[in-house]
């Protein structure tokens, strides 16, 4: 599915959070958003997943607006992943993935096989019948994950979904995704980690102020010049196997 | 499967829902059996069939047949609207009182008390409390329609709430006459006593409008359970949703309050007994709660028929004497399971 963000600003008060942004998000291909807090990244992906009413402009799916679609038939083709995983009540595990089914309607053993395959996509398939009360951090986090892989959408919106996860499960998330994005979806993600970023990335767009910076390929985005426009920070950038690595290192002096 | 405790109590819904349903339909004839005017069922029941007007067939049709109707409709109405809206709200102390319906539908049943209505004829009463529910539920679905959040709906609620306290109050003082108040403040306390058919016919058709509409939000509270913001993605409309639970929950405690006076808690205790029972799921604690919350309401009914104490105990009066400390054991219970 191509999402396609035109022209789209978003009013908060008085504020504009996004100011006439424009960007494509293609199929088959892993696009970060990055920027500092309050760039509107989050308002971006509410956007782009019709999860946020704009001031002006337009976000397409396939060339159609989301009324043609219809919320529901949205809802089976787009996943959304929120920044803040909360599970309001205990349910099992498997029930929560579950819950990926609910715009299908389809007959339960095909549920069961969808939630199965996205459970074992997110390496939980050995907690399925936990309550999701007990779980950890980075356990729900890989739940809830879970649930929008069941979706198995043509596209997949993630807000921050290695914020709170361990070095290990931040690489297997990302891991995921980038999977995800080879097998033919769209996949869109926030993240904050620089290194991550450069690295699973098909390409990033830089945000600030509610504006794009920059929209391209790793190599060409994330450049120290442009970092210390976006961030207020220097970077130091290095190369292991062909692959940059990037390090937030010192803070500018406030302008 | 390391949380046994949580998840493995759950029990398969069809055998959930026959053993509700036995337990629900024995409490049913147990309130038809029990009454102070003897009746000799042989008698009732040629008599019925036969088309005849006997006593025993008047006793069991006018007296027992609609407190037993109404305990199953009442109940059902506060466990199914408790459930719904804890569901609503993703939180476990929500109940048809909080959004301030049973309130407004108390305060038009006192107004019709108070300016001598229910004097003059005797649906005036229920009437009164169809209207206040009405009222409550116009501005709720109002603020609804705008988007309100759920936060605003509970809040709009709660002061809903303390209007119709602070108005029933003054009602109370401004009372003409000792005899008024003792009216006003026994029917406050809730009961099912001296109920006709009328009042079954009145309250059946908004109880059964109601229950329709909250049954029909069964996936959409499921899919609140990540968040309001990951329902709508999963297909859902936020509004349609409120305006479902809300309106529903309106129409069927409006309308049991009309006739039944308030009977607290059993929306509040029904869901949270049984949702460990159907895996945490709210749609699945939906109709389950129904018939759950209709079992304990015919089974606290029968109760005070059978304590031997004149003037009758309210049946409010009995649910709140036992679902309080219930409630206080449960939320004991909750806080060393979290710590």
């Amino acid at each position: 599915m191509i999402i396609t963000a035109c022209g789209i600003s978003v009013r908060r008060g008085s504020r504009l959070v996004l100011e006439g942004v424009d960007l494509v998000a293609r199929p088959g291909e892993l696009l970060g958003l990055l920027g500092p807090n309050g760039a509107g990244k989050t308002t971006l992906l509410r956007a782009m997943a019709h999860l946020q009413e704009t001031a002006s402009g337009a976000v397409l799916y396939d060339g159609a607006p989301a009324e043609r679609l219809g919320r529901r038939a949205l809802g089976r083709e787009l996943a959304y992943l929120a920044q803040s995983g909360r599970i309001h009540w205990p349910m099992p595990v498997e029930h929560v993935v579950a819950l990926g089914r609910l715009p299908h309607g389809t007959p339960p053993e095909v549920d069961a096989a969808a939630v199965a395959r996205a459970m074992a996509a997110a390496d939980i398939a050995d907690f399925a019948g936990r309550a999701s009360g007990s779980l950890s951090g980075g356990e729900k986090m890989r739940v809830l994950l879970a649930r929008a892989l069941a979706v198995e959408g043509r596209a997949l919106l993630a807000d921050e979904p290695v914020a709170a996860l361990d070095p290990y499960h931040q690489l297997h998330v990302m891991d995921v995704l980038r999977r995800q994005a080879r097998a033919g979806q769209t996949v869109v993600v926030v993240l904050h980690d620089l290194t991550l970023a450069a690295r699973f990335c098909d390409r990033v767009a830089l945000l600030r102020a509610g504006r794009v910076l920059a929209c391209g390929t790793p190599a060409e985005v994330m450049t120290p010049e442009r970092l210390e426009a976006a961030y207020g920070v220097r970077v130091e950038i290095g190369e292991r196997h062909g692959e940059r690595f990037i390090l937030p290192w010192s803070r500018l002096p406030a302008p | 499967m390391n949380d046994g405790a949580a998840t493995g109590a759950a029990l398969p819904q069809p055998l959930l829902m026959s053993l509700l349903s036995g337990l629900t339909l024995g409490l049913f004839a147990l309130s038809l059996a029990i009454g102070y005017a003897p009746i000799h069922w042989n008698l009732a029941i040629n008599d019925l069939l036969a088309g005849r007007e006997g006593l025993d067939a008047l006793v069991l049709v006018q007296l027992r047949l609609p407190r037993a109707l109404l305990g199953l409709m009442v109940g059902a109405s506060l466990g199914l609207t408790g459930a719904a809206l804890q569901g609503l709200m993703r939180n476990p102390l929500a109940d048809p009182g909080v959004v301030g319906v049973s309130g407004a539908a108390a305060l038009g049943a006192v107004s019709a008390f108070y300016f001598g209505a229910a004097a003059l004829f005797s649906l005036a009463l229920p009437l009164g409390g169809l209207v206040g529910a009405g009222l409550a539920t116009a501005v709720l679905l109002a603020l609804a329609r705008r988007g309100a959040s759920t936060t605003a709906l509970i809040l709009a609620g709660v002061a809903l709430n303390s209007l119709a306290g602070a108005l029933t109050a003054l009602a109370l003082n401004l009372s003409p006459s000792p005899y008024a108040t003792l009216e006003i403040v026994f029917w406050l306390m809730g009961s099912l006593a001296d109920r006709s058919l009328q009042h079954v016919m009145l309250a059946l058709p908004f109880i059964l409008v109601g229950a329709a509409l909250v049954l029909s939000t069964a996936r959409g509270l499921d899919a609140l359970t990540l968040g309001e913001e990951t329902a709508e993605s999963l297909g859902f409309s936020l509004p349609r949703l409120r305006l479902l639970a809300i309106a529903g929950t309106a129409a069927m405690v409006g309308a049991s309050v009309a006739v039944s006076g308030t009977i607290g808690f059993v929306g509040l205790v029904v869901p949270h007994l049984l949702r460990p029972l159907v895996g945490h799921r709210p749609g699945r604690l939906l109709l389950v709660s129904a018939l759950a919350g209709a079992a304990l309401t015919l089974g606290a009914d029968v109760l005070v028929r059978l304590i031997p104490s004149r003037p009758e105990l309210k049946l409010g009066v009995v649910t709140a004497l036992i679902g309080a400390p219930f409630f206080l054991l449960l939320l004991r219970r909750l806080g060393t399971e979290t710590d």
